[in-house]
């Protein structure tokens, strides 16, 4: 267990005469387990590094540290005894500990502005999304809307200006699925003649502003938990990312998640351990058929966003709803 | 954009001005982290983006019967600024430590050690480096970056322990694209800049760059033999020592190898795998204070030594050896095999050429199943001819399949690979890696 805080203070001025002054803290819970059988291990936590968020003790109520131990150890132990996830498509139940990852590889780098201009190809690399799709690419179902939201208190991006000094304010970047604006800066902006976003930022005073990821959120949608379970005749209910890998275009994924329990015919069943899934971006968020509501949403996120030469580490947010897709390919571990 | 000679002076001032500042029973340990670089960014072979950062700062350990508490100070440059700073932390640190409790694993390097090693090649001017680059790039779509200048790292303890490194390097990694998208990726590093030898390797990524410009196959998921360049068996090393030699995480069980550590796996006795600290670019010694050892890790497919920070040594009885906090290799040093350059492709026969991997990770971690992409340069190859680049395929499969049962030969060359990492500061891993040649890759989407 572990409990990291940052204070930042950081001020911002230009010869045109701007003074912006940002001070901020963040706080970082972290607590896992390992359970081990003389063969086999399973490690479960409490969302690995990714419940950070601004605030002081509060975090710390709110991420429900607090008393998490013997759960945590309890289902590190059940994953032990559990068989592997079966291998199949299924209906794909993603918590928010899980739904942040798939935000963040597969919306939110493939939408920066750098890498569709190409800035990226050598390292982080390209995007499969064009400059020419703003505006007419059907990202997803009508059910996704994705927001660059600078305004969510907690949230680990929230900020007033970025580090070019330009004014943050909330953006949809998708709407009821369609690709609207970039996360691109006044810079990339200027070079694209697209509209975009305040997300130039630095991670330090070492490294140059380029477009990152700040909080990138999907906006809840109206179904309960109970209901989207209850939806799901052949289904798996996955949480916690474990393991991300994606293409350098940002298209063919495969991630694979802590927990893993099965729903049939509405109804959660047993548990399995090394649930993964893999899928294509440019097609998997067509599949989104429902999204939960605001009482499933929990605002989570990363301090550990890699990219750009020279090579940059940065925090970002993601709040995000549980969602169910269809039909998506899962399969289990070797173990 | 040289790194004053009196940089290990300045060092010394802070080192002694602490010696004199302690008091008896308080010890303390001082790591000293300095670069001075050149970055230059490439976009469509012109210089998208260019600086120079030089940074300097300290780790204080302050430590007193049995507690300890540590802070990391930017440094200025001028001297009374930085003692300043120092005498600021020290004091931090004292009005700290009796508010923590005393830590069972802290094991503190008593001998008083003494490392020093400074390569001071001299580097070409950036300039020079660009126009270089600008006319061998002409007319191409290069995309890259460039970054070099010295490195310093240093140590000190109230034991007397001290060591100095100091190094000179450049290190130009860089893609080229071909119009319909398809990319051959490259680097040029190490201590010397040589225009006949930046040429050469410019050159070999051109040839490549133009088998790219074949119609592009695709693949459908199933098994294929393969061959695996270095640098991309670097990034299958990459995630087994991402943990899997660290003393902590074999000892949780959290260790990618752990079956390898329990001798219920092994991997081809082909394969063996050392850390080769000596005569590499990294320094001698670990920021807590030990000096490292070469050790040898894979044995001819059997486990090996493991990487033992202190922490480590203090709870599990084991022997420190110099490893860093993170207890990952620095430098990798795999042994050679027998087949020679100029057969791979003869020896594949029909199957993979593939020059890197991306964005790996693990599908089932203690089983070591790995899963990743193709990136860059991948060839289709029949009858010991390439035929056409591979569009992207993602690989999911077990190192004890790619290292162990499947591995029919390694490469008599091997390749130094420098690490072109600069999160935070520029790194200096290495790694010098044969090719593999196996013969079953599972591909899955």
């Amino acid at each position: 267990m572990s409990i990291g805080i940052t204070h930042v203070e950081q001020i911002y001025l230009s010869s045109a005469g701007a003074q912006l002054r940002q001070a901020q803290r963040f706080v970082y819970p972290s607590l896992d387990v390992t359970a081990y059988d003389g063969s086999d291990s399973q490690t479960r936590s409490l969302g690995r590094e990714n419940f950070g968020q601004q605030g002081g003790a509060d975090v710390i109520s709110r991420c429900g540290l607090i008393g998490a131990g013997p759960q945590i150890a309890g289902q590190a132990l059940q994953l032990l005894l559990a068989p592997n996830t079966p291998q199949g498509p299924r209906d794909l139940l993603l918590m928010p500990d899980q739904m942040m990852l798939q935000i963040h590889e597969s919306i939110g780098h493939p939408l920066e502005l750098d890498r569709i201009l190409g800035d990226e190809r050598n390292y982080a690399g390209t995007s499969f999304v064009k400059a020419s799709d703003f505006g007419s690419l059907q990202y997803g179902s009508k059910l996704l809307n994705v927001t660059f939201d600078p305004d969510i208190p907690e949230e680990l991006a929230s900020y007033g200006h970025d580090d070019d000094g330009t004014a943050a304010s909330k953006q949809f970047l998708i709407r009821e699925g369609l690709l609207v604006r970039p996360l691109g800066g006044a810079l990339s902006q200027f070079r694209a003649g697209l509209d975009g976003v305040a997300n130039s930022r630095a991670c330090g005073w070492n490294r140059p502003p380029i477009d990152r990821m700040a909080n990138l959120n999907i906006e809840p949608g109206d179904q309960s938990l109970e209901q989207l379970i209850g939806g799901i005749e052949n289904g798996i209910l996955m949480s916690t990312n474990r393991s991300w890998s994606i293409d350098d275009a940002r298209n063919k994924f495969q991630f694979g998640c802590e927990w893993g329990q099965l729903i049939e015919n509405g109804e959660l069943k047993g548990v399995v351990k090394n649930p993964n899934y893999r899928g294509i971006s440019a097609h998997f968020w067509k599949s989104l058929r429902a999204v939960g509501n605001a009482g499933t949403t929990r605002v989570l996120g990363t301090p550990n966003c890699g990219k750009g030469e020279p090579n940059q580490v940065i925090r970002v947010g993601h709040a995000s709803p549980a969602c169910v897709f269809s039909n998506v390919d899962v399969f289990g571990g070797d173990a | 954009m040289s790194i004053s000679k009196s940089q290990v002076e300045t060092f010394k001032v802070l080192v002694n001005w602490l010696c004199d500042a302690v008091r008896e029973p308080e010890q303390f340990t001082l790591s000293y982290d300095a670069e001075s670089s050149a970055f230059v960014r490439f976009y469509h072979a012109k210089v998208r983006q260019a600086g120079q950062v030089q940074q300097a700062g300290i780790g204080l350990k302050l430590i007193d019967d049995g507690r300890h508490a540590d802070l990391h100070i930017t440094l200025s440059g001028e001297q009374s600024t930085d003692l300043q700073r120092l005498a600021e932390g020290l004091q931090q640190l004292r009005e700290t430590l009796p508010l923590l409790p005393q830590d069972p694993y802290l094991l503190l390097n008593h001998n008083g050690w003494q490392s020093q090693n400074v390569q001071e090649h001299p580097l070409p001017d950036t300039e020079q480096v660009v126009a270089e680059i600008a006319q061998a790039a002409e007319g191409l779509d290069l995309v890259g970056f460039y970054a070099a200048g010295p490195i310093s790292r240093g140590f000190a303890s109230s034991s007397g322990a001290f060591g100095w490194h100091q190094a000179n390097s450049f290190n130009f990694d860089f893609s080229l694209f071909h119009e319909n998208g398809e990319a051959v990726k490259a680097s040029y590093a190490g201590h010397e800049w040589s225009s006949e030898g930046f040429a050469r390797r410019f050159q070999q990524a051109r040839e490549q760059l133009e088998l790219l410009g074949r119609p592009l196959r695709t693949l459908p998921p199933g098994q294929y033999r393969a061959y695996l360049a270095p640098a991309a068996l670097e990034e299958i090393m990459g995630m087994l020592c991402w943990g899997g030699f660290s003393a902590q995480s074999i000892a949780s069980k959290s260790s990618p190898l752990q079956k390898l550590y329990a001798g219920d796996q092994a991997f081809s006795p082909l394969v063996s795998l050392d850390e080769k600290i000596s005569g590499s670019l990294s320094p001698a010694f670990s920021g807590e204070g030990y000096p490292r050892s070469d050790l040898r890790l894979i044995i001819e497919g059997k486990a090996g030594e493991q990487l033992v920070g202190s922490r480590s040594a203090a709870e599990y009885g084991l022997a420190a050896n110099g490893a860093g906090g993170g207890e990952s290799p620095s430098a990798l040093n795999m042994g050679a095999g027998d087949l020679p350059q100029a057969e791979i492709l003869k020896q594949l026969g029909t199957g993979l050429y593939i020059s890197n991997l991306w964005y790996l990770n693990f599908s089932d971690q203690p089983a070591a199943r790995l899963t990743g992409m193709t990136r860059f340069a991948t060839f289709w190859v029949e009858n010991g001819e390439i035929q056409a680049p591979v569009s992207t395929m993602r690989f999911d499969d077990s190192a004890y399949s790619l290292l162990g049962s499947q591995l029919e030969a390694l490469t008599a060359e091997r390749e130094l690979l420098l690490s072109a990492s600069t999160y935070s500061q520029r790194n200096t891993s290495s790694a010098l890696l044969p090719g593999a040649l196996v013969s079953r890759l599972t591909l899955t989407l």
